[in-house]
């Protein structure tokens, strides 16, 4: 699988399949400059879903309201740029007032040890970071709550 | 220059729709202020519904019916009885939207937070096709002002 179709297929699933469970991901930018850094694409969402009469009264009454976003970029089994990555959507987030969002690091093949290792020790709760390898279908995901929640959604392979 | 137009059923119908209840309860209501009496019969229910389709038709133009022609250049869109000509140079970021129920919507963004939406499902476009094709004519004209 090619990495524009898994971005494809993983945009399609935020915006109108299970990731609507989450939150409601509304509006998606591809080539999206931020920052040091261009991130593949963004998708940006609110936890308060729009809904029509009764679901939306209910939604106005009982979840909260907040907006959040998933940052995707590839090309990188190093994570040469998981830091001004990391830093724009720290500046992103504070500038939209978002409690939390995701990343996702998609590459066409394994990423390095050391990659995997610093995701894996990463349990930052405010960001989910997620690894993708395309070529094993393999996920690594950072420890915290949101980090895991992403990494059963970014399981797009099929 | 490409263009767009299809019959957007789904309005046409629900505009019909109300317009024929709404007709059917006004002449109830005017019927029963009048004569303390709903005079119904099949011919009147025919009338209303071939007034409904007239007057639905009328509104559905006036209001919903869009259509979009465009080239690498720049584009035209008429929604009901407003119209737009732009050049694509003029906008600089291009998002997708989901506007919900499966239907998806173009955004053209100037400078800032200011858009242009183009409503891509109404009008039978592949949403994520037409947002590639779009970016690359923005970013086409970009490049021809640069050089």
């Amino acid at each position: 699988m090619k990495i524009r179709e898994y971005l494809l297929r993983l945009e399609d699933d935020l915006m109108t399949g299970s990731g609507r469970w989450v939150a409601d991901f509304i509006e998606s930018f591809w080539e999206l400059p931020l920052g040091a850094t261009t991130f593949d694409m963004v998708i940006l969402g609110n936890t308060r879903p729009r809904g029509f009469l009764l679901s939306r009264f209910f939604s106005w009454i009982a979840l909260p309201n907040y907006p959040v976003a998933c940052f995707a970029y590839s090309d990188d089994p190093e994570l040469k740029r998981l830091t001004p990555s990391l830093k724009a959507i720290a500046e992103y987030r504070e500038k939209e007032e978002m409690p939390w969002a995701w990343l996702v690091i998609v590459n066409e093949g394994p990423f390095s040890r050391r990659a995997k290792a610093l995701v894996e020790g990463n349990d930052t709760k405010e960001i989910g970071i997620a690894l993708v390898d395309l070529a094993t279908q393999e996920i690594t995901e950072s420890k915290s709550y949101i980090g895991r929640r992403m990494a059963g959604i970014a399981k797009r392979f099929k | 220059m490409k263009t767009a137009a299809p019959l957007q059923i789904d309005n046409l119908l629900k505009t019909i729709a109300f317009l024929f209840f709404g007709l059917l309860i006004l002449w109830a209501l005017i019927n029963y202020l009048m004569l303390r009496q709903v005079y119904l019969h099949w011919l009147l229910l025919i009338f209303n519904l071939l007034l409904s389709i007239a007057l639905g038709w009328w509104f559905y133009k006036r209001n919903y019916h869009t259509t979009f022609s465009y080239d690498q250049e720049g584009f035209d869109i008429q929604q009901g009885d407003s119209r737009l000509s732009a050049r694509w140079r003029d906008y600089s970021r291009v998002s997708l939207v989901h506007l919900g129920q499966g239907e998806f919507a173009v955004r053209l963004y100037k400078d800032g937070d200011d858009f242009l939406q183009i409503p891509v499902s109404s009008l039978k476009l592949n949403p994520s096709g037409f947002r590639f094709q779009v970016m690359e004519f923005v970013k086409g004209e970009e490049r021809a002002i640069e050089t």
